[in-house]
């Protein structure tokens, strides 16, 4: 006769696990994506990207 | 004179969907595993571990780790950034995944096997491929060179996903105390219906979850070379 055993305690040691590094990784990822974004505020103003050619005569 | 600048364009970014509708599937699967799912007769509710272990199994192996494969290969050919920084992504969501399986495994194992670890083939391939492609991310960190770090962690995703297969086989080949695929295989899934439902739901909702965090992770990578481009840094 089979006994089911009692390892409830595994299930959830398990489960937690699990959960643990995936929420970290998720937490890990917005904590960098938050550094990348205070690092996008600090540009230095000559940096600005110019969005179009400058005017012809802008050379001379 | 009206030169036409703009400060830095950062992109717009909201929460992302995906990922949030990942972590709700997740949850979902799991309060399904928990309470919807009858219990194994013999291995109790430690069994319930495999709609953890098994879904991040899959899709480490067969989902990121083929993606990290295939956009290394692209990446050596074509030389496009955006396939070194899919890799890249591959990589560290993959291992993420891969870690899950290897914390996990132990505990299922304890109960069933009475230990927690064995050097089987199986479980040694897997923690090889995992210390692979952890040397993968750390070697992208150590070169400051952009395209000689894509070119050498392509060679090296590409060599990590060769060891796929061989995990696959693994239980073929060698006598190992891990068990064999009970749905990969030639013949039909040998699992109860109830059961084998709640695995291909929790399945798809880890799927959904590797998806979500792709997309947050990919971004991410755009953002930054985007913003190391604008200052000058490589």
């Amino acid at each position: 006769m089979n006994v089911t055993p009692d390892n409830g305690a595994f299930m959830i040691a398990g489960y937690s696990i699990a959960a643990i590094v995936y929420f970290g990784y998720i937490v890990l990822l917005f904590r960098r994506q938050r550094a990348l974004d205070r690092r996008w505020r600090t540009l230095p103003a000559p940096l600005a990207r110019p969005i179009a050619p400058p005017p012809p005569d802008a050379a001379a | 004179m009206n030169t036409l600048t703009t400060s830095a364009p950062r992109p717009r970014r909201t929460t992302d969907v995906v990922l949030v509708a990942g972590i709700v599937a997740v949850a979902a699967a799991l309060v399904r595993a928990i309470w919807f799912t009858p219990m194994e007769a013999r291995q109790g509710l430690a069994q319930k571990i495999f709609y953890v272990h098994v879904p991040s199994a899959f899709i480490a192996l067969y989902v990121a780790f083929a993606l990290l494969a295939i956009s290394s290969a692209l990446y050596l050919w074509l030389r496009d950034p955006r396939l070194d920084r899919m890799a890249e992504s591959a990589a560290e969501v993959g291992l993420v995944y891969m870690s899950v399986v290897l914390l996990t495994g132990p505990i299922w194992g304890k109960t069933v096997w009475g230990t927690w670890w064995t050097w089987d083939a199986r479980l040694t391939l897997t923690l090889f491929l995992w210390f692979v492609v952890f040397g993968l991310l750390l070697l992208r960190q150590s070169i400051d060179e952009r395209s000689m770090r894509a070119r050498y962690s392509a060679v090296l995703g590409l060599l990590a996903a060769i060891l796929v297969p061989f995990i696959h086989i693994s239980v073929y080949l060698f006598r190992t105390l891990h068990p064999r695929p009970i749905v990969l295989k030639p013949s039909a899934p040998s699992l109860p219906g109830a059961m084998l439902a709640t695995l291909l739901f929790s399945l798809a909702a880890f799927l959904l979850l590797f998806v979500g965090l792709m997309r947050v992770r990919y971004r991410y990578a755009t953002e930054r070379d985007e913003l190391l481009a604008l200052e000058g840094s490589e």
